[in-house]
C-alpha cells in the first residue's frame, strides 16, 4: 500500500513552550496520504489536526519546536529543506486553505493580486496579462460568476461562500497534487456548505487531486472522503476506510463521536455527548488519553497505547480493539 | 466618498474653534497687552492709540472676536511692530527654511522607523529585537533640546564633523526657485553648495527624526506583530510567496495603517520640537521667529504662526485619516 | 491560576505587576527621586542659589580639578550641580504628576459625564477636546506661555488645559462601552440614581485605563515642562529646573559638558523609568494579554 501514498508522516512531535510547562501538540503521528484520495482528518479542536499539517507544510515558526522520524513528499525528505526548496513546494506541489476565508484572505489587496501573486511566485506564466487570464480562469473554475470583474473586489466585498471558493482558487492556482482543506465548511451556511464539499469533489476528479477534509465533522467525513483519521489530543487514535470506521469503530472514542451524531434513520436512538473535556496537553497522562472519559475504562488503560491492527487497513491505539 | 466630505466638514468647526482659542490667548496676556508690547519705548499716546486700533483693541470682544477671525482667513494678522512689516510676511519669508527641516526630519524619521520597526517586530524576542526596541524606548525618553545639545556636543563641538548652527555656510546662495536650499543648489548645480547646505541641516533634521523614528519604530513593531499573527500571512506563507513578498506587502501594507496615523500625530511633534530645535541650532524658521517673538512681546506674530501650526496639524491628521482608509479598504466601505 | 481566581482585576494586576522585576526597579528608581524632591531642603549639600565665581565650572569629582565637596562639579556661576539637582527634582516632578493628577480627576469627571449623559453635554466638551487635539501639545503650550509669560503657576495651568483632554477621552470612550454593559443596564433598571451608578458601576471599571494612561502621560509632562523651561518659560530663577540647567550648559558645551549633560541624564532616568514602569503597568493591567 505505501507505495501509493504521496505524503509519509512518522512519528510526528509537535510542542510549544506554555506558561504552565511545554505543551505536547502533537505527538507521535503517524499518517499517509495516498494518491489521489480523499483522507479525512476528525478530532476535537485541539486535537492536532490543524497542527499536524502546518508542521508538515513547514509552517510552524519557533517557539514551536517539530521532530519527525520521517516525513517525505514523493520520495522527498522534508526534513532540513531550505527556505527556498519550501517555498517551491509549498502552493505549487501542497496547497493549504485555512478554516476562515476572511481571516485568510488579506483585507487589503484584491482578490486578483492575492491569486496572480501565487502564478507569479511559481513562474508559471511568463506575461502579466497570461496570469490575469489564468486568474479569471480559475475564478470561474470555482463557480464565480462574473470572475474578470471580481478580480478586482476585496475579499470584504464578497460574501463568505465566494470567500471560500476565492480561497480555492488560490489553493488551486498552480495545479498542487495535495490540497489540505483544513475545515472549509465551518465558517458557512449549511447550504453554502455543501455546494463547496461539492465543488471539492468534482475538482478532486477534475485535477487528478488528493485532498485532505481536516474537520470536526463525521457527517462530512462520511460523505465526502475513502478514509478516516480521527485525532484526540495530539495522537492518531483510529485509522480506515470510511465505511468500516463507521460501522465497526475499534477505538472507544471514534464510537463516542459516532454517538454524538444524530442520525435520521434512527429517530429511537438518544444522543449521548461524551462527558468530561479533552485532557490538559501540558500534563499528559503516560496511558491512553481518552481513559478518563472512557465508559469502557479499565485498568491496562493507564499504560501507554500503540496503535493495534483491527482489519484490513484499519488501525486503532487500544488495547480493547479487537479483529472484527 | 461620503467619508471624504464627511471628514472635510468636519474640518469647518475644528478649523473655526481653533481660530477662536487662538483668539482666546490674548486674553491671557498679563495686563495691557499694547503695553506690555511697547515696553519702554519712549511712544506718543497717538502712537499707543494707534495700535491699540490696529490691533482692534479698541473694539468690543464680540466684535474684536468676529474681526480676527474673519480677518485669520484672509491671512491678516495685522502688522509686527517689531519688524514693522505685516505677520504674515515676516512668517513667509521663514516658512522654507522650517519647511526644509521639517520635511528632512520627516523623510529621516520614516527612513529610519519603518524599516527598523518592520525588522524588530519580524525578529520579536530575538537579541536584535531587544536591541532596537531599548534604543526606541531611549529615543522616547530623551527630551528633544537635550539631544540637539549632546549632537552638537558630540559632532560639533569635539569631532567637528558639522557646524555649530546656521543653515548655509555662504553667503551667496543659489537663485530661490523653491526656497529650500538642498533643491535651489541642486538646481543651480553647485555640488559645494549643496553639501554646505546638507551638512547645516544635518544635526537640526537628526535631532527632530530620532525621537520621532523611536515612536514611529514602536508602532511599526507592534503591528507589524499583530500582523504577523494574521492567518492571512500564514497563507500567504503557504502559498509559497517569497520572504521578501510576504513581508514587504502583505504584511507592510497592514501594518503601515496605524503609523501614517501616527506620522501625522507625530509631525505636530516636530512643529512644537521645531521652536527648539531651531533655537538650538540657530536655523533661521518660523519657530525660533516665535521663540524670539516671544520674548520681543510681538503677541500678533505668535498668534499668527500658532494658528499656523494649529491649521498645518489639523490638516495633516485629515489627510492622514484619508490615506488610512486607501491602505485599509475595509474602513472606506 | 487557580489560587487568584476570586481575586479582583487590579489586584491581578498589581500581582503581575510586582513579579515584573524591570518595573519594580522603575518604580523603585521614581518612587526613590520623589523622596529626594520632597526632602531637598534637608539632604541639598549646599545653597542651590549660592554662587562663587571662584568655583566657575568646577569639573565633577572624577575629572581633574573636581573636589568631593562639590561631588558632581559647578555651574556657570559656580551653583553647586548636586544641590540644583537636587532642587530641580522638586519642579520636574512635582509640575509632572501635579499636572497629570489635576488632569486625570478633571478629564475623569468630565468625560464620565459626556460618556454617561451623551446629548449635548457630550457634544460640547467633545468638540473642545477636539479643538484642543487640533494643537500640536507644544505649540500650545510655548504659544500661550508665551502669551502668558513665565512662571510655575502659568505653566501648570497650561499643561492642564491641554492635558485633561487625553483623560477625557479615555474616560469618556470607557464610560460609553461601560453604559451598555448589562451590570450597567440592571443598575438603571433597578432605578438606581445617576450619580451613584456613576461613583459605583462605572468608575471602578474605568479606573484601570484611566490611570494607565496616567502614567504614561508622566512622562511626556515632565519632557514638556522641561522643554518649556529650556525655553525660559519656566520657572525662573532663582528656583532650579532641569530644563533650565540644560539652557545653563548652551553656553558652556565646550568648556563644561557636566552642565547641559547631567540635567538631561536626571530627566532621561526618570523618564525611561516612567515608561518602563508604565509599559508594565500596561501589559500588567490589560486582561487581553492574559487569557
Amino acid at each position: 500500500m505505501s507505495d501509493t501514498s504521496i505524503l509519509r508522516i512518522r512519528d510526528l512531535s509537535v510542542t510549544f513552550p506554555g506558561d504552565a510547562g511545554v505543551v505536547h501538540a502533537v505527538d507521535g503521528v503517524d499518517l499517509d496520504v495516498r494518491r489521489g484520495e480523499c483522507l479525512g482528518v476528525v478530532g476535537e479542536s485541539g486535537s492536532g489536526k490543524t497542527v499536524t499539517f502546518l508542521a508538515t507544510l513547514g509552517l510552524l515558526a519557533p517557539p514551536a519546536h517539530v521532530a519527525a522520524s520521517c516525513l517525505s513528499w514523493q520520495g522527498t525528505d522534508l526534513r532540513g529543506l531550505s527556505q527556498a526548496a519550501w517555498r517551491a513546494l509549498r502552493g505549487r506541489d501542497i496547497a493549504l486553505t485555512m478554516q476562515d476565508a476572511l481571516t485568510a484572505l488579506n483585507p487589503a489587496l484584491t482578490v486578483g493580486t492575492q491569486i496572480i501573486e501565487v502564478l507569479a511566485a511559481h513562474g508559471d506564466l511568463p506575461s502579466t496579462a497570461a496570469r490575469r487570464t489564468r486568474a479569471a480562469e480559475l475564478l470561474r473554475l470555482v463557480g464565480i460568476a462574473d470572475p474578470v470583474r471580481q478580480l478586482g473586489a476585496y475579499p470584504h466585498e464578497l460574501s463568505g461562500g465566494m470567500r471560500q471558493r476565492v480561497m480555492i482558487a488560490v489553493a488551486l492556482a498552480c495545479g498542487p497534487k495535495l490540497l489540505i482543506a483544513d475545515e472549509p465548511t465551518t465558517a458557512l451556511d449549511v447550504t453554502v456548505q455543501a455546494q463547496v464539499l461539492e465543488l471539492l469533489d468534482s475538482l478532486r476528479a477534475e485535477l487528478e487531486l488528493s485532498l485532505v477534509l481536516i474537520t470536526h465533522n463525521l457527517g462530512v467525513v462520511a460523505a465526502h472522503c475513502n478514509r478516516i483519521a480521527v485525532m484526540y489530543a495530539g495522537q492518531v487514535v483510529e485509522i480506515g476506510p470510511t465505511a468500516r470506521v463507521i460501522d465497526r469503530p475499534a477505538h472507544p472514542y471514534t464510537a463516542a463521536l459516532l454517538d454524538c451524531l444524530p442520525r435520521l434513520d434512527r429517530l429511537d436512538v438518544t444522543l449521548r455527548p461524551i462527558q468530561g473535556s479533552i485532557p490538559n496537553l501540558t500534563h499528559l497522562p503516560p496511558g491512553c488519553r481518552f481513559a478518563a472519559r472512557c465508559t469502557s475504562r479499565v485498568a491496562a488503560c493507564d499504560l501507554p497505547q500503540s496503535m493495534r491492527n483491527v482489519g484490513v487497513d484499519h488501525a486503532a491505539r487500544c488495547h480493547l480493539a479487537r479483529v472484527a | 466618498m461620503m467619508r471624504i466630505l464627511q471628514r472635510l466638514l468636519h474640518l469647518i468647526p475644528v478649523l473655526l474653534g481653533t481660530t477662536l482659542v487662538v483668539f482666546a490667548m490674548t486674553a491671557a496676556t498679563p495686563g495691557d497687552p499694547v503695553q506690555v508690547m511697547l515696553g519702554d519705548q519712549r511712544v506718543t499716546p497717538e502712537q499707543v492709540e494707534a495700535l491699540r486700533h490696529d490691533m482692534g483693541l479698541d473694539l468690543p470682544w464680540p466684535e474684536r472676536m468676529a474681526s480676527f477671525v474673519w480677518r485669520a482667513m484672509h491671512g491678516d494678522f495685522g502688522l509686527s511692530f517689531f519688524h514693522r512689516r505685516p505677520v504674515i510676511d515676516v512668517i513667509a519669508d521663514r516658512l522654507p527654511a522650517t519647511i526644509e527641516l521639517t520635511l528632512a526630519a520627516t523623510l529621516l524619521a520614516l527612513l529610519i522607523g519603518i524599516p527598523l520597526g518592520l525588522f524588530a517586530g519580524v525578529r520579536r524576542g530575538k537579541l536584535s529585537d531587544r536591541i532596537a526596541s531599548v534604543s526606541a524606548l531611549l529615543g522616547v525618553s530623551l527630551p528633544g533640546f537635550w539631544l540637539g545639545l549632546l549632537l552638537m556636543l558630540l559632532f560639533s563641538v569635539t569631532l567637528h564633523w558639522f557646524p555649530v548652527s546656521g543653515r548655509s555656510g555662504y553667503s551667496d546662495e543659489p537663485p530661490a526657485v523653491t526656497h529650500l536650499l538642498l533643491i535651489d543648489t541642486l538646481l543651480a548645480r553647485d555640488p559645494q553648495a549643496f553639501l554646505g547646505a546638507l551638512r547645516h541641516l544635518a544635526l537640526p533634521a537628526l535631532t527632530l527624526a530620532l525621537p520621532m523614528a523611536a515612536v514611529l519604530m514602536r508602532v511599526t513593531r507592534a503591528a507589524v506583530i499583530d500582523v504577523m499573527r494574521t492567518d492571512y500571512v500564514l497563507f500567504a506563507q503557504a502559498k509559497g510567496l517569497s520572504r521578501a513578498r510576504v513581508l514587504g506587502l502583505h504584511v507592510l501594507k497592514n501594518a503601515l495603517a496605524p503609523t501614517i496615523s501616527v506620522t501625522a500625530i507625530e509631525i505636530g511633534a516636530l512643529l512644537g520640537g521645531n521652536m527648539i530645535v531651531e533655537s538650538i541650532f540657530a536655523w533661521p524658521g518660523v519657530g525660533r521667529l516665535v521663540v524670539e517673538a516671544i520674548f520681543a512681546r510681538n503677541y500678533p506674530l505668535v498668534q499668527a504662526a500658532v494658528l499656523l501650526y494649529a491649521v498645518v496639524f489639523v490638516v495633516l491628521n485629515t489627510l492622514a485619516d484619508l490615506l488610512y482608509s486607501v491602505l485599509n479598504p475595509r474602513i472606506s466601505a | 491560576m487557580s489560587a487568584s481566581v476570586a481575586a479582583s482585576p487590579t489586584a491581578l494586576g498589581l500581582r503581575r505587576l510586582c513579579a515584573d522585576h524591570v518595573s519594580t526597579l522603575c518604580i523603585g528608581v521614581v518612587v526613590f527621586a520623589g523622596l529626594v524632591a520632597l526632602a531637598a531642603p534637608w539632604i541639598a549639600p549646599h545653597d542651590p542659589a549660592d554662587a562663587d565665581l571662584m568655583r566657575r565650572l568646577q569639573p565633577p569629582v572624577w575629572q581633574d580639578g573636581g573636589d568631593w565637596s562639590y561631588p558632581l562639579g559647578c555651574d556657570g556661576l559656580g551653583h553647586d550641580m548636586l544641590s540644583r539637582l537636587i532642587f530641580g527634582a522638586r519642579v520636574s516632578l512635582g509640575v509632572g504628576f501635579g499636572v497629570v493628577a489635576a488632569s486625570t480627576v478633571i478629564g475623569t469627571l468630565l468625560g464620565m459625564l459626556a460618556g454617561f449623559a451623551r446629548g449635548a453635554l457630550d457634544a460640547v466638551l467633545s468638540r473642545i477636546a477636539d479643538v484642543l487635539l487640533g494643537f500640536p501639545y507644544l505649540v500650545f503650550a510655548i504659544g500661550l506661555m508665551g502669551m502668558m509669560g513665565p512662571g510655575l503657576s502659568n505653566i501648570v495651568l497650561t499643561l492642564v488645559l491641554k492635558e485633561w483632554v487625553v483623560a477625557f477621552r479615555v474616560a469618556r470612550g470607557e464610560t460609553l462601552g461601560a453604559r451598555e454593559q448589562d451590570y450597567v443596564e440592571a443598575s438603571r433598571a433597578l432605578g438606581c440614581r445617576p450619580l451613584r451608578i456613576l461613583r459605583e458601576e462605572i468608575l471602578p471599571n474605568i479606573l484601570s485605563p484611566v490611570l494607565v494612561v496616567a502614567t504614561i502621560r508622566t512622562a511626556q509632562v515632565i519632557i514638556m515642562e522641561a522643554s518649556l523651561s529650556f525655553l525660559g518659560l519656566g520657572v525662573q530663577p532663582p528656583a532650579v529646573s532641569w530644563g533650565a540647567m540644560v539652557a545653563d550648559g548652551r553656553e558652556f558645551l565646550a568648556d563644561g559638558w557636566w552642565v547641559a549633560t547631567l540635567p538631561g541624564v536626571a530627566i532621561l532616568i526618570v523618564v525611561l523609568a516612567i515608561n518602563l514602569a508604565s509599559q508594565g503597568a500596561r501589559e500588567a493591567f490589560d486582561p487581553r494579554l492574559h487569557r
